[in-house]
């Protein structure tokens, strides 16, 4: 029987390297993270409280309750909405772990679903980043008003997202829905193009 | 402002204001303008979306390796789907499905249902939440059983169907159509934020979290067997007809098995991570070599869902109620839910109102066309006599003819009867018997192998 393999929704999409505008430095990297686990996290009626109370005491940090991004160890939470949060790791864990883990720190305080296939989770970050995601997002990622921490859902391109800055590089991470991986990428990719970028 | 947004257009007005007023444009200041003043193309404008990408596409898990196959593939809303899959050689279209169809019926086929809405709903007024949703009732599912639902919109006219089941006490996995999956997602939030906020349910879409896969026909079990870690398990007195079970595949992989059939045929829905998709399918059609298994595709489903006379989105038009689709029945009167008072009105319960019934030609040579609308013999073809229409149409490998699958006022009480498909649109009208909408395995008994 065939080994079980692991496919990634872009797999054989794209080539590694410099693309586009050759000259100079390259203005954005583009990057597939793989090993990420996530899972939608939504409280229960009336005990969102009591779930971040929950966060505190196993992760050390409270759930979000506005747009942001807090980390912690081992576990980053993000706003997802009102009373809901998209929890992701980067540790390396089977599938479906993520879920069992978080329904025992929420048990009767938040419903855990697994989400780790359901999206695709991808990198953008230099200096000409902001210029490329503007070409497709109708939110404004200017420092002023969007910086490391903050999260939004939004769409881009046409595709529902939800995008995170991590750094001032800058650094951004959008998760899609995985059937629309490959769409989005040739999005990207496309309008990166111009200002040269490198493929990790 | 015209096409230069007043940046040239407007100097004449401008200039023959500040005479009017004995000053000059400096004085008077001009007007503001904003872009573009200068002409561009479309094609700036529409960046990206072009051709193809004039709007996303979406693919499930198995579309490489349909691809590689050849399969021929059908937009369904945003989504790319294997419509059929030709052998070398194989050209035409009615044949290749044709042998889809009996192949899942003699044998076993294999399908990728991914695209099904998949919605995760948690809390501990889940069950409650669903009573008040689907017009049956699902508190009283018991923890490991699906269950076939149908929910109607606040008008009484049929919203949506589909199979949901119970994975805890507090836990459903439900699913719904392609077509339909975003607005009953929506329908769902708004009713609990709105409707019923005092409820405790968590609702959250799956759908693209796992790939799923309907392994249909008779020896479906001996393939899933070769898949499964634990054969056993899944053995037909341990796993009847909608049951479902929590297990691993391919040497530990977390998966989750449906015994339910779309086809009328035995058959499960295997539903597994999405990353493992592409190997599922590899593994299924390597496990399936001994058992004759195929690949089907979009058409062969819908073949054999008109075969057992199994309603779909062409039925669920907005415009039928559930008695209209035989399925009054399912319409609890134990218990409120949406759409319960307004399916009530005199209209929708009118005894003359369209039934669905099922359709066959007197002359068994003639092909039949969705969309002909049903006259009595004798009348005119005109709208003033039109008595329903032929909603959808295939041809059965298994009975050698077309079948249709309609609505006809009171068809309930007319079968037998012969009528008239009238097609003035394409031309050409055929002589029909209206019968009972499923036409294969009426007591279906192939459901439970």
């Amino acid at each position: 029987m065939a080994e079980a393999a692991a496919r990634s929704a872009l797999d054989g999409l794209y080539r590694p390297g410099r693309h586009g505008k050759a000259e100079a430095a390259a203005g954005v990297t583009l990057a597939e993270l793989g090993n990420i686990a996530l899972a939608s996290v939504i409280a229960r009626k009336g005990k969102a409280t009591l779930a971040s109370e929950a966060a505190r005491r196993s992760f050390g940090v409270d759930l979000p309750e506005t747009p942001r991004r807090v980390q912690a160890k081992g576990i980053e939470l993000l706003w997802a909405g009102p009373g809901q949060w998209l929890a992701l790791s980067r540790e390396s864990m089977p599938a479906g772990e993520l879920e069992t883990r978080l329904s025992a720190v929420f048990a009767g305080l938040a419903s855990v679903a697994e989400q780790s296939d359901g999206r695709t989770v991808l990198r953008i970050a230099g200096p000409k980043a902001r210029d490329v995601l503007a070409k497709g997002l109708p939110i404004d990622l200017h420092p002023r008003v969007f910086r490391p921490g903050d999260t939004a859902l939004t769409v881009a391109a046409l595709i529902g997202v939800q995008i995170w800055q991590t750094d001032e590089a800058p650094t951004y991470e959008l998760a899609v829905f995985r059937g629309f991986a490959r769409s989005f990428w040739k999005f990207l990719a496309e309008s990166a193009a111009e200002y040269g970028c490198e493929i990790a | 402002m015209a096409t230069d947004q007043g940046r040239t257009a407007n100097v004449n007005g401008l200039a023959l204001m500040a005479e009017l007023t004995r000053r000059s444009i400096p004085e008077t200041g001009a007007t503001r303008f904003r872009p573009p003043y200068a002409p561009i193309a479309i094609g700036a404008l529409a960046g990206h979306h072009r051709g193809k990408d004039f709007r996303p596409t979406r693919l499930p898990p198995s579309h490489q390796w349909a691809e590689a196959r050849g399969a021929v593939f059908v937009e369904t809303g945003m989504w790319l789907r294997a419509q059929w899959y030709p052998l070398p050689g194989e050209k035409d279209w009615l044949p290749i499905v044709d042998r889809e169809v009996k192949q899942v019926r003699e044998a076993v086929g294999v399908c990728d249902v991914s695209t099904l809405g998949k919605i995760d709903v948690q809390g501990t007024d889940a069950g409650a939440f669903l009573d008040r949703l689907y017009c049956n009732t699902f508190s009283t599912l018991a923890v490991g059983k699906a269950r076939y639902g149908l929910m109607l919109r606040e008008d009484g006219m049929v919203m949506d169907d589909g199979t949901t089941s119970r994975l805890a006490q507090d836990r459903f996995f439900m699913t719904t159509t392609t077509a339909n999956a975003a607005k009953v997602m929506q329908h769902m939030e708004f009713c609990h934020q709105v409707l019923w906020p005092e409820m405790d349910v968590q609702m959250v879409s799956v759908s693209e979290q796992w790939a799923q896969f309907s392994i249909a026909g008779p020896r479906s079990r001996d393939v899933l067997q070769r898949v499964v870690d634990m054969p056993d398990a899944i053995a037909n007195d341990v796993m009847p007809y909608l049951g479902v079970k929590d297990l691993t595949v391919l040497g530990g992989i977390k998966a989750r098995l449906f015994r339910i059939s779309f086809s009328g045929e035995m058959a499960y829905e295997l539903s597994l991570p999405a990353r493992f998709g592409d190997a599922a399918i590899r593994a299924l059609m390597e496990a399936g070599r001994d058992f004759g298994i195929i690949p089907y595709g979009t058409e062969a489903l819908g073949v054999m869902r008109v075969e057992k006379g199994h309603v779909a989105g062409n039925e669920l038009n907005g415009q039928t109620t559930a008695g209209d689709l035989g399925l009054g029945r399912m319409m609890s009167s134990k218990k409120d839910y949406i759409g319960r008072v307004m399916a009530g009105r005199p209209g929708l319960v009118d005894p003359g109102r369209p039934r669905f019934a099922g359709f066959k030609p007197v002359n068994k040579a003639d092909r039949l066309r969705a969309g002909a609308h049903f006259i009595a013999q004798g009348a005119e073809a005109a709208a003033k006599n039109d008595q329903g229409f032929m909603t959808s149409v295939a041809h059965s490998p298994m009975l050698g003819h077309w079948i249709g699958l309609g609505l006809l006022s009171r068809a309930t009480e007319r079968m037998g009867e012969v009528i008239r498909a009238c097609d003035p649109l394409r031309g050409g009208e055929v002589l029909v018997e209206v019968c009972d909408p499923v036409f294969y395995d009426p007591k279906g008994e192939r459901l439970h192998g």
